[in-house]
């Protein structure tokens, strides 16, 4: 992960440790901590009372925080600090740049699609050859179960869901590789197990993909990711298994950098 | 450093780091780091110690040469909307609102003289109003606004109305102070207030304010709708009636919750 890269060629020397304990200042304040006194302040954040002290005056000099003379508060001047410029994004835009720096890593398409109803709605789809870009475009919808990239997300339905989603979308579509819907409960249990998927030339001969869930901070799965190749036949599978530690790091990321305002 | 000591100061690398968040946020695309040493009056050196502090909390992304925010930067600002509590209260009454009358609805406080966007939940249709929480407008060109300058103290509101310099946003804002003085005077004795291609040419708004359990206004609602969509008749017969009933309900709520506090 960049941080990690960043963190062994910086070093602890060039962090600035005053902005790392004044904005762990900022997020000493929650929804249980709306107004603290500086004590509490400095034991939250895990800095000296003076410290705190110093780090809220600063915030106060921004016009970020308040003092009533016991409690200091924080303002809505904090959300001039990228909140707007990042609220308006949308999932498609959060999950672009880590979609198309694991399309640059391993040399193939990415895609990015989420659930709506029981169909896979493509949201991000890069590194595609150009000769091929036509099909499976963004905003192409299909059979929730048959690409990897909705298989995925199927996997992590809930029960009463998932019971559902055999009975109408599965039985209108069912895959070659599964001898029953009980089959294919189960290779969905298999999926949920290990965390990603594989799935061969179920939507077009040669066309395999390994996908992963992207999982938001509440651990709900919003969306899925899937590296995907037209490499002859069979030949994708063990190829398609090497990208597996960086695909699950695309979607950790993607996960990492979601918000709820992205999927609303 | 002991308590009461004298050089009870700010910690300059912090405001300086803070000062670097709000130069990103400020712009639409990546920026040079030599771009950010001269917006922030401040060495290389140090802009770039600045990023990569910021980077390595996840605040900021770079691609070597220029640098842009990550979302991660949001859990500032959901610090102080987390602990403002109104907008987790009324955010489901929004989004009913929002699926009745199919327009963008947003929740709005007051930050001196300007509305700040606290929540909002976007139309179940294509062509809707975007405007994202975080946007700070003037409050008197805005419903909301003037919902909200209607509840402040005569004090607060004459204060306000004394600095006022209202700039014209559309041909039709009404900026004169007496004219901003009488609409907030309309909307204190309706109860809501309607704002007619003021803001933007194509928006028509009706805004209502939120109540607290001790009667004060905590924050105001507002749809916004498009002017070839909704006449000002429909803002007021169709509208408005669920306007009320969602910031009714809110304000029901922000009493229950307050009475089991209490209880």
């Amino acid at each position: 992960m960049p941080e990690q890269d960043l963190a062994d060629d910086v070093g602890e020397r060039d962090v600035i440790q005053s902005l790392v304990r004044g904005l762990a200042v900022v997020r000493a304040f929650d929804a249980s901590h709306a107004a603290l006194t500086l004590d509490q302040v400095a034991e939250r954040a895990g800095v000296s009372r003076s410290a705190a002290r110093r780090l809220l005056r600063t915030l106060m000099a921004r016009g970020l925080a308040t003092f009533d003379g016991h409690h200091f508060r924080l303002g809505s001047r904090l959300l001039d600090l990228g909140y707007a410029q990042q609220s308006r994004l949308s999932l498609a835009e959060v999950a672009e740049p880590h979609g198309a720096q694991l399309a640059a890593a391993t040399g193939r398409t990415v895609s990015a699609g989420r659930l709506e109803g029981t169909d896979v709605v493509y949201l991000v789809r890069v590194g595609t050859p150009r000769l091929m870009s036509i099909s499976l475009g963004v905003g192409t919808r299909l059979p929730a179960h048959l690409p990897a990239v909705g298989r995925v997300q199927v996997a992590f339905l809930d029960e009463p869901a998932l019971t559902t989603y055999l009975e109408t979308a599965y039985a209108d579509h069912p895959v070659r590789t599964a001898a029953s819907a009980d089959d294919f409960r189960a290779e969905l249990a298999g999926i949920r197990e290990q965390g990603w998927c594989y799935v061969a030339e179920e939507i077009d001969a040669g066309l395999s993909a390994v996908a992963a869930p992207v999982v938001d901070r509440s651990g709900r799965v919003v969306a899925g990711i899937s590296v995907s190749t037209h490499a002859d036949g069979r030949a994708g599978e063990g190829e398609l298994r090497d990208v597996i530690p960086s695909l699950l790091e695309a979607s950790a990321r993607i996960g990492a950098d979601l918000h709820d305002s992205h999927l609303s | 450093m002991p308590d009461g000591s004298p050089k009870d100061d700010v910690v300059s690398s912090f405001a300086r780091g803070l000062e670097v968040l709000a130069i990103l946020s400020g712009s639409e695309q990546p920026i040079s780091l030599a771009e950010i040493a001269r917006l922030a009056d401040t060495t290389r050196a140090t802009a770039r110690r600045l990023l990569l502090t910021l980077e390595r909390i996840g605040y900021v992304a770079t691609d070597g040469p220029t640098f842009w925010l990550r979302p991660k930067v949001m859990e500032l600002g959901d610090a102080y909307l987390d602990g403002l509590g109104l907008p987790r209260i009324a955010h489901p009454h929004l989004a009913s609102l929002a699926e009745r009358v199919r327009d963008t609805c947003s929740l709005t406080v007051l930050d001196g003289d300007t509305v700040v966007y606290v929540d909002r939940v976007k139309a179940p249709r294509m062509m809707t109003v975007n405007i994202a929480v975080g946007t700070r407008l003037p409050a008197y060109a805005m419903s909301s606004g003037r919902v909200l300058l209607a509840a402040l103290p005569d004090q607060e509101l004459e204060a306000f109305l004394r600095g006022l310099h209202a700039e014209p946003i559309t041909g039709r804002t009404r900026t004169a102070r007496d004219d901003v003085a009488a609409l907030v005077k309309q909307a204190r004795k309706d109860g809501y207030a309607i704002t007619d291609q003021e803001l933007d040419p194509v928006l028509r708004s009706v805004a209502a304010p939120v109540h607290g359990p001790d009667g004060r206004a905590v924050g105001a609602v507002n749809v916004a709708t498009h002017v070839t969509r909704t006449s000002l008749e429909q803002l007021r017969d169709e509208v408005l009636p669920e306007l009320l009933t969602a910031t009714r309900s809110i304000e029901a709520e922000l009493a229950g919750a307050s009475s089991a506090v209490r209880g």
